[in-house]
């Protein structure tokens, strides 16, 4: 009986741990009318640990397309980011990419 | 407002009604800060507390319940620290604001916390944002005025805080 079950435990535990570790949860911050340019920026390079440069594209990406897709992490760290970046004040979602 | 840094700490000093307004706003924040998301006007808690994110992430009730708690907790974090400012600034006088280095991030968040709830207890939108003229800013009710006032002041600090503390992320807009 034992012998039976075990393949499909490993088969499932498998497909869990190569969840886990697939980086295809999607961060994204949307534009808001009162957080300050200059503060979206901050928070991107403290946060993300951007360059001034990819900060600012993606803070410029927000301002004027509405939205920008600031990481693409596993679950756990995209989780991570958006307590961080939604704890900073900024709307951010998180979502399962293709 | 005169702000300035020596070593690892940042002086903001403030004139008498400067002080009284940012010591309004810490007594503010430190009572919103202290009620449950659950508890809190809805229209604010739908910001500080959007569970936009939660829905996009699908997680359950229990999860979702979690990341509330979690996002308060972030919250309750800095009320000693709200105290410590507010306490700075209890005569009432001309006064400076003294703070660490190491916890301007959390000055910064608190403030643009206030920005985001009084922007969101005013119905204050883009439209009212963008209003640059005292006689646009007249035809806003007097509550709406006095909290589009408050919004841009507490920018202008935060404003001061990045150019202090991130010069590089204040100077964004220079290659």
């Amino acid at each position: 009986m034992a012998t039976e079950t075990l393949p499909a435990t490993i088969e499932i535990t498998r497909g869990k741990i190569e969840e886990a570790f697939e980086k295809n949860w999607s961060v994204i911050v949307w534009n808001d009318p009162i957080n300050l340019m200059t503060y979206v920026v901050f928070v991107f390079m403290k946060v993300l640990a951007f360059t001034k440069e990819k900060a600012t594209k993606h803070m410029l990406e927000v301002h004027q397309l509405g939205k920008s897709v600031v990481a693409v992490e596993t679950r756990e760290k995209a989780e991570l980011y958006y307590q961080r970046i939604q704890s900073h004040g900024l709307t951010v979602t998180i979502e399962q990419t293709d | 407002m005169l702000s300035s840094r020596h070593k690892d700490t940042l002086t903001l000093g403030l004139s008498s009604f400067e002080s009284r307004i940012l010591r309004r706003v810490f007594t503010s924040i430190i009572q919103n800060y202290k009620i449950k998301p659950s508890q809190l006007d809805p229209k604010v808690a739908a910001v500080w507390y959007s569970t936009r994110g939660c829905e996009t992430a699908k997680m359950s009730a229990d999860e979702t319940r979690d990341w509330l708690e979690t996002l308060h907790g972030y919250k309750s974090a800095n009320l000693e620290l709200l105290e410590q400012w507010n306490k700075q600034l209890a005569q009432g006088k001309a006064a400076q604001l003294k703070v660490q280095l190491a916890q301007a991030a959390q000055l910064m968040i608190v403030l643009n916390d206030h920005r985001l709830f009084k922007a969101a207890r005013h119905d204050i939108d883009q439209a009212q944002m963008d209003m640059h003229s005292l006689a646009d800013m007249a035809t806003l009710k007097p509550a709406q005025q006095a909290a589009l006032y408050e919004i841009h002041f507490l920018a202008w600090i935060v404003e001061e805080l990045v150019g202090l503390i991130s010069p590089d992320a204040a100077n964004w807009m220079e290659k």
